[in-house]
């Protein structure tokens, strides 16, 4: 380290596909310097270190020794949530109904086992049920030696922590392994996500915990020191320590350090904008709102979970560069959802690739090949092994093992699993390769997407190759269109579920299609305006723009959004506590992590909170990686006025908020 | 509709014993010596019909074959009281009748022991601060007072009833209340008891010089039966309370629920049977529930009622004094001169009455009366042997009154009722003879049959399961929504009255409804659905919500309950007021928030 600290950050993005770092001066806010390399699945780090190395070797290790800050935003524990590849661990909950989750299909909490233990609170923090802790002490001496963690949720447990907390000190008397409880992770009401995201908490854990070990070794390698921060689902940071006690709260880190990464480097002015990201698979969409994320109230769903983490509020369409295209009638043509090869990364000769798209007779409608990878079949597949046979060195056409096989379904199932171990590559037109078509896009070989163009021009019925691509890049243009007034009219609390009629179907159509039919003209423009990230959304927005008028903007680097995202982010500490009324109306309760205590007025329960949640944040904070700044205090009364005018008051919650941030270009922030 | 066996309502009394309760019979010595202090102060009304009691004056009645006249007070402040009885009592007099005796209608604080009556807010009506205004309430005017409501049976009970005495009112009530009423902001239901027996222990002590413990049964739990067999039985289990335990003399008084004439009558003959023919009742109420808004068609209805309750008086004189509503009391509190003429009106309806008595036949009333006495005994054999089992002290009158009241009349008539075992219905039980508000129920449903079986309500509910559950004791309404919704083909389930919001979210998640319909009329329905609603969201559990009845809310200050249909809407809740907004809430049903994919 120089006298001077440094004003770099490293931000780091290790996503499903690509891994990305990027150099960023905190005083300007400039990207110094960026690199990508391939994600490696099997160890994250790994891919970390490849593109660390070549950010290295591009801008010199000098600066990159001296970062303050290595901040680092991850698909990890989303992927391990989806994948179901977590730790065992063992739910605990108290005083939940005992068929709770057997009677819908809330039954996969991400718990490994459920203990249902008698105790639990009622709406006002008051004792339902007395804690049974023998109960809890027998169970848990049955189950430490098969659980790697336990999660605890309680019924009103953020009412009233105390039967948590109490089991808390039983587990950790006993068992000595990781716990969280459900009031740690959430003060909001729902017992079934708050047991999820304890549990879901709690087997991440110690997935996080080896990526942030490994992690700080490669750093060391690269003689790396700085402290390493990681990126939450809303865009704000957490210290490695914090984040491997709370991993639940990375999720989403990854499209949430994306948005914020791609309004940093815009170049226009408005803090308020929609963000599309495309990406080979699928395109996320969100809002940001002044400068921040727009968070999902109800909490980030994954999978089939759904939680309390309080995230960004992200629509994943399934629609990519790298989606599947496949016809229907003459003159219809269909994205998606299936991911595959673009032609022009496929890697062959014309002549090749000439002599695939022969197969099959005239209307053929699936453009698919499928070309030999790297992956080894598990023993025991014969119609896999069969289909392997037949894709032999140089690749076949889907047309022709569909016709060697009676049973299509075995087949398509085959050719997924395939596909999933690395054993084939799936390879089609797509999107990129109609942006290819056009000169939109140069990633790979024109030459082969043209080859498919023409083949399924004839097909299509258009006229040639550049007019069946600018029907693609119209088509997707006009799904992401489409996906924006939709996300436009839920803003204004319009339910998806009641947009699914015919004559929201016919509006969205006068809309978006300009050369819509009729004596009725629509025409429709953004309030916000749009940024896109992502190597194809530059084109594909253009036309958006063209569709719904407003103003769309791809901004420099933004293929290294995240990882700016990453690089940009503040430290953030934020709980909410409320204060209610008691049943008897004449005393208040505090409803504080701590354990609630009751007064006789609202003031002094409120100017109690105030005082206990300054201690207890400022001693989080720390934890967090927060220096020294101010704490923030919003307070939001529930009240109804009557017609009358007369008052009735439910209660008020205080929303306590601590933020530290490196950048200066917002010298207002705390 | 069946919800416990005996085991279960075992399980329940032993749980409502684990409350640490006073010896009663303690209690009632102590009640005894607290009456040694007291002296029973003469009324105008005393002095000027020359009695020491109004006890002593209604048995004069009886034998003189005299109707006694009672009516109510409910002005604002005592002095408009106490001006209102003086200008009543002119009236009367110039008019040539009798006002025998007037009711007033104090605050509900005065339940309260006075060291708590002025930390509540005000409600309606005044109350008594000093011994000398309650001095003035027997010298306000020669009319005797009745004082009814917020005395006994209320933690204030055993002051409010020595200054009562002392003050010379020797009918006071209200038992019926104790068991169905709460003053505002108290919640030591033991003391409640406790002060309860100790009053009528007081009352126990001047029986012999006329003291009366009033009991209006349709203003207790009375008006809570389905059965009128059960009220019958309910009215031996108080008269044993009082009089076997507390030795006071129990004046049992009816009629504000009763519209059919036949049982109007029946009842004073049945009362007059319960109490050994030795029955002295407080008074017998006019019929509340057939009044209307519109004053001309009450006016007819007040004849009609008054000419029944007028010869059968004559017929079975049982000191029932009795009461011609002011027409108006429906839409406001009636003004004086509305109380003038209800009472000219009746005056003029016993000149009738006299000349028809000879020429009426009272036959139904008697077999009316002898068969709810009948079922009655048998209520009360079953209801003493009952609680003796489930392990209550039946000597014992604290015990008594507190598990009584804790047990509820739903659980009382479906443990102790005598009709025949009918699962569907509720209570599980068919009544031997209906009570006037079950039969008007049952009418109800009739009448709106079609409504419901109308194509549009079977396509919104049909096939729906539907959670039903009251905010508070209003079990008919339950019963009529129950009955139509199922003729659409809905399933209904039953969770039953008073049940509070964490009870219907529990039932909605056990269950796994697609609709909640809740009925209230307790002027808490805004309080309730944010309570429902969070009690809902921390069980992850969200369907279409509908609320049902009278949709207001109460606000600590504020007299009248405000309207909160609005309120409500913006909460993501269906109001529904009336049956038709019921059916016509399918449209609501379909674009409202859908059942959570759990």
């Amino acid at each position: 380290m120089t006298g001077r600290i440094s004003s770099f950050i490293l931000g780091i993005d290790a996503g499903g596909t690509f891994t990305d770092a990027v150099l960023v001066d905190s005083d300007n806010g400039h990207v110094v310097g960026a690199a990508k390399a391939p994600t490696t699945r099997a160890s994250l780090d790994h891919g970390v270190s490849l593109a660390i190395e070549k950010l290295g070797r591009q801008i010199g290790w000098e600066s990159l020794r001296q970062v303050r800050s290595v901040n680092l935003s991850t698909t990890l524990a989303t992927n391990a949530i989806v994948e179901g590849s977590f730790s065992h661990t063992a739910l605990i909950l108290i005083g939940y109904t005992p068929n709770t989750f057997t009677l819908g299909k809330g039954d996969s909490l991400g718990a490994s086992r459920l203990i249902h233990v008698d105790g639990g609170h009622d709406y006002y923090g008051n004792e339902r049920k007395p804690f049974d802790e023998e109960s809890l002490r027998e169970k848990v001496i049955e189950l430490r030696s098969q659980v790697e963690a336990f999660a605890v949720s309680g019924f009103y447990g953020v009412r009233n922590p105390s039967h948590e907390k109490r089991a808390r000190e039983i587990i950790q008397e006993l068992t000595g392994l990781p716990i969280v409880c459900g009031f740690e992770l959430s003060s909001q009401l729902n017992s079934v996500k708050r047991a999820t995201t304890a549990a879901l908490n709690a087997a991440l854990v110690p997935v996080i915990k080896d990526l942030l070990d490994s992690l700080t070794q490669s750093l060391l390698s690269f003689r790396i020191t700085a402290p390493i921060m990681v990126v939450r689902g809303d865009g704000t940071l957490m210290s490695a320590s914090w984040a491997s006690v709370h991993p639940i709260e990375t999720i989403l880190s990854g499209p949430a350090a994306s948005m914020m990464g791609a309004l940093h480097l815009a170049e226009s002015e408005s803090a308020t904008c929609f963000v599309v990201d495309m990406g080979g698979t699928t395109s996320d969409l969100a809002r940001i709102t002044d400068g921040k994320l727009d968070i999902r109230p109800e909490g980030a769903s994954v999978g089939t979970f759904r939680t309390m983490v309080k995230a960004v509020d992200v629509r994943t369409i399934g629609l990519g560069g790298d989606s599947e295209i496949h016809l229907g009638r003459p003159g219809e043509l269909f994205v998606g959802p299936r991911r595959v090869l673009p032609l022009c990364r496929a890697g062959m000769s014309k002549e090749r690739m000439t002599s695939l798209l022969k197969d099959g007779d005239d209307d053929f409608k699936f453009p698919l090949f499928l070309l030999p990878g790297k992956g080894k079949l598990p023993p025991g597949h014969s119609t896999e092994t069969r289909i392997l046979e037949e894709v032999g060195d140089s690749g076949v056409s889907c047309e022709k093992v569909l016709q060697r096989f009676r049973d299509h379904k075995a087949v398509e199932a085959a050719i997924g699993f395939l596909q999933r171990t690395g054993c084939i590559s799936v390879c089609g037109f797509t999107p990129t390769d109609a942006l290819h078509v056009l000169g939109s896009l140069s990633l790979g070989d024109r030459a082969l997407s043209l080859i498919g163009a023409e083949r399924l021009a004839t097909v299509f019925g258009a006229e040639c190759a550049a007019d069946f691509s600018k029907d693609v890049v119209s088509t997707v243009s006009r799904k992401l269109a489409e996906y924006l007034l939709i996300d436009c009219l839920s803003m204004e609390g319009v339910s998806e579920e009641s947009l699914k009629d015919r004559l929201t179907d016919l509006l969205l159509c006068k809309l978006l299609d300009s050369d819509a039919k009729g004596s009725l003209c629509l025409r429709g423009s953004l309030s916000r305006p749009v940024l896109g990230v992502g190597a194809p959304t530059s084109a594909f927005c253009r036309v958006v723009e063209s569709r719904l008028s407003g103003e769309v903007e791809v901004p420099p680097h933004s293929f290294v959004a995240s990882a700016v995202g990453a690089a940009i982010g503040s430290r953030s500490l934020k709980q909410a506590v409320l204060v209610a009324p008691l049943s008897d109306k004449e005393h208040f309760r505090a409803h504080l992590p701590l354990g609630v205590k009751d007064f006789e007025t609202l003031d002094e329960a409120i100017s109690f909170a105030c005082e206990k949640m300054k201690e207890h944040l400022g001693h989080n904070a720390q934890k967090v990686g927060i220096r020294d700044c101010e704490m923030q205090v919003r307070r939001e009364d529930d009240r109804i006025v009557l017609k009358n005018g007369k008052e009735l008051f439910f209660g008020t919650t205080l929303w306590f908020e601590l933020n530290d941030r490196d950048f200066k270009e917002n010298p207002d922030c705390c | 509709m069946v919800s416990m066996n005996f085991s279960d309502f075992q399980k329940r009394v032993r749980k409502i014993l684990e409350t640490e309760l006073p010896d009663g019979r303690l209690i009632r010595d102590e009640g005894s010596i607290l009456a040694r202090d007291i002296k029973i102060g003469r009324t105008a009304f005393m002095e000027k019909m020359g009695v020491t009691s109004e006890a002593e004056y209604k048995r004069q009645c009886i034998k003189d074959r005299r109707i006694m006249y009672h009516c109510h007070i409910g002005m604002n402040t005592w002095d408009e009281t106490a001006r209102a009885l003086k200008r009543l009592y002119q009236v009367a007099e110039y008019n040539g009748f009798v006002q025998d005796r007037a009711g007033i209608c104090l605050d509900r604080r005065m339940g309260l022991p006075e060291s708590h009556r002025f930390n509540v807010p005000a409600e309606t009506g005044p109350t008594l601060d000093s011994m000398q205004d309650w001095l003035d309430v027997g010298q306000a005017a020669p009319i005797q007072p009745h004082m009814g409501d917020f005395m006994i049976g209320f933690p204030a009970a055993t002051e409010n009833t020595t200054r009562a005495l002392q003050a010379g009112v020797t009918t006071i009530g209200n038992l019926s209340q104790y068991f169905s009423h709460e003053v505002p902001m108290w919640k030591d239901g033991v003391r409640t008891a406790v002060e309860t027996a100790k009053a009528i222990s007081i009352m126990g002590v001047f029986r012999d010089q006329g003291a009366l413990m009033h009991s209006y049964l349709d203003d207790g739990l009375g008006a809570l039966f389905f059965d009128c067999a059960t009220v019958a039985g309910w009215a031996y289990l108080e008269r044993y309370i009082v009089e076997e335990l507390l030795g006071a003399k129990l004046s049992h008084c009816m009629g504000g629920l009763i519209s059919d004439p036949v049982k109007r009558s029946g009842w004073v003959f049945a009362l007059d049977e319960i109490h050994d023919h030795d029955c002295i009742g407080s008074m017998f109420f006019g019929d509340t529930i057939s009044f209307t808004k519109n004053f001309d068609t009450n006016r007819g209805l007040v004849a009609e009622y008054m000419l029944w309750d007028i010869m059968t008086q004559m017929e079975c004189p049982t000191g029932h004094a009795l009461l011609s509503i002011p027409v108006t009391e429906a839409v406001r509190i009636p003004s004086l001169e509305e109380i003038v003429e209800a009472q000219f009106f009746a005056r003029r309806l016993e000149d009738v009455a006299r000349r028809l008595l000879p020429h009426f036949d009272f036959s139904g009333a008697k077999a009316f009366a002898s068969q709810v006495v009948r079922g009655g005994r048998e209520v009360y054999r079953k209801a003493m042997e009952g609680l003796n089992e489930a392990g209550v002290d039946t000597q014992d009158p604290v015990q008594m009154l507190y598990v009584l009241k804790r047990i509820g009349p739903a659980v009382f008539e479906e443990m102790f009722g005598v009709g025949d075992e009918e699962t569907s219905l509720p209570r599980g039980r068919v009544p031997q003879v209906a009570n006037d508000v079950f039969e008007k129920s049952r009418e109800c449903i009739e009448l709106n049959r079609s409504l419901f079986a109308d194509p549009e309500a079977q396509e919104t509910f049909g096939g729906l399961k539907v959670l039903l559950a009251s905010t508070d004791v209003h079990e008919h309404a339950l019963f009529v929504i129950e009955n139509l919704l199922r003729t659409t083909g809905a399933e209904v389930i039953n969770l039953g009255p008073e049940k509070n919001p964490d009870e219907v979210a529990e039932g909605v998640l056990v269950n796994r409804v697609q609709v909640v319909l809740v009925s209230t009329h307790n002027g808490m329905a805004l309080e309730y659905a944010k309570v429902l609603l969070a009690e809902m969201e921390e069980r992850d559990v969200q369907v279409p919500i509908i609320f049902g009845g009278v949709l207001n809310q109460k606000v600590d200050e504020e007299i009248m309950p405000v309207d909160v249909d609005e309120d409500l809407v913006r909460l993501g809740i269906i109001p529904a007021r009336t049956l038709e907004d019921l059916v016509n809430a399918g449209s609501s049903l379909c674009s409202g928030p859908a059942g959570k994919d759990r």
